[in-house]
């Protein structure tokens, strides 16, 4: 081989070597631009779902804006009767205030099996007897003022004496606990 | 300079190769045409990748973005189901709170006269707390009257449902399921 085909030879290494590293280059163009394009779609498909995201969430807002009111109101009475003491001494004042005669009175724990929101409740039975506009004070009083408080029975019969009438009421406060979550699914940081 | 240098310098010498076939001309052609073609490529391929590389940067920064958004989004109406989930736990239960004393008071005021009602007895239904039922049991009582205590339930907005009223001598023995109307 003499001199001439040599470099003939050499010079046709460059350009099979110039045409390779093009060829490479235009591959790895080629290809970010691929990545880019399907980079830029999944943004477009996120942005979709995020806008779907947004409209679910405006609708849920407007769907729960009664009952986040509503919740909102009641808070405060869940709140102050947070235990079985503060149940007591809620239904005592409120007999202290009233000035009835109480015969008895019963106040019992009760577990709430399956309502995590509800874990328990205080079972509180009174005897009371006195005039009847005093006990319907009595009562329409503990109602209001202990507006969770579920009579679960009421029985009123005349009592021994005269105008006097004797009542026997049951009911349920529920010890609400609103740090629960109801649904039972794993709060996510917003 | 020599003699016999310069002779030697001008006479004819053999070829030390052989010349190439002429189709090998094309060979450095084809360098140059392939040097310009390569940097011309090399420079538009070089450019579409800086500018891809950035326009990945902004999509995947974008993706980002509309990701976190998206969670937040979700997030927050996670908060709000939760919250209505309460909401509607503890409304499940106000709604079976609703008040006894009125009915109490509108069943004794709507009795005027010689009747008087020996025992009252209202009961929450455990399964259906918003029903209550009522049994009463009166003395010296009239039909009339039977009807003035529905039409007493009725302005508290109760409706009573399945009433029954059994009489013995001058007592009556009344019962009703008491169901709250929203109206």
């Amino acid at each position: 081989m003499n001199g001439k085909q040599m470099a003939c030879i050499v010079l046709l290494m460059f350009i099979g070597a110039m045409t390779y590293v093009v060829q490479m280059v235009h591959q790895r163009a080629v290809a970010a631009q691929v990545a880019t394009e399907e980079a830029e779609m999944n943004a477009e498909s996120m942005g979709g779902q995020a806008e779907a995201a947004r409209d679910l969430l405006q609708h849920a807002q407007f769907k729960a804006r009664e009952l986040q009111r509503f919740l909102e109101a009641w808070t405060p009475q869940v709140t102050r009767l947070a235990s079985r003491q503060e149940v007591e001494s809620a239904i005592q004042a409120n007999t202290r205030d009233k000035g009835v005669f109480v015969v008895s009175q019963r106040f019992e724990d009760k577990a709430n099996s399956g309502i995590k929101m509800m874990p328990k409740s205080v079972m509180a039975s009174m005897v009371v007897e006195d005039d009847f506009h005093k006990v319907m004070n009595w009562l329409g009083s503990m109602e209001q003022k202990v507006p969770l408080a579920r009579v679960t029975s009421c029985r009123v019969s005349a009592a021994g004496t005269g105008r006097q009438i004797h009542v026997e009421v049951s009911m349920e406060v529920p010890l609400f606990d609103l740090s629960v979550n109801p649904l039972g699914t794993i709060e996510k940081n917003s | 300079m020599s003699d016999y240098l310069c002779h030697d310098f001008k006479s004819l010498r053999p070829d030390v190769s052989r010349r190439l076939p002429a189709t090998f001309r094309f060979v450095p052609i084809t360098f140059y045409l392939a040097m310009v073609g390569s940097a011309y490529f090399l420079t538009m391929d070089i450019l579409s990748l800086r500018k891809a590389d950035q326009a990945l940067l902004v999509a995947e920064q974008m993706v980002q973005e509309k990701t976190s958004a998206k969670e937040k989004f979700e997030a927050d109406k996670h908060a709000i189901d939760v919250e209505k989930a309460k909401a509607e736990q503890l409304a499940k239960w106000v709604e079976g709170t609703r008040v006894m004393q009125p009915i109490c008071v509108e069943a004794a005021r709507a009795l005027r006269g010689e009747v008087r009602i020996a025992e009252l007895s209202l009961d929450r239904n455990s399964q259906l707390p918003a029903q209550i039922d009522v049994s009463l049991r009166l003395t010296g009582a009239e039909t009339s009257h039977v009807a003035a205590l529905e039409n007493a339930f009725t302005k508290l907005n109760y409706r009573s449902y399945s009433p029954q009223q059994a009489r013995t001598k001058d007592v009556i023995d009344y019962r009703s399921t008491l169901v709250f109307v929203n109206e």
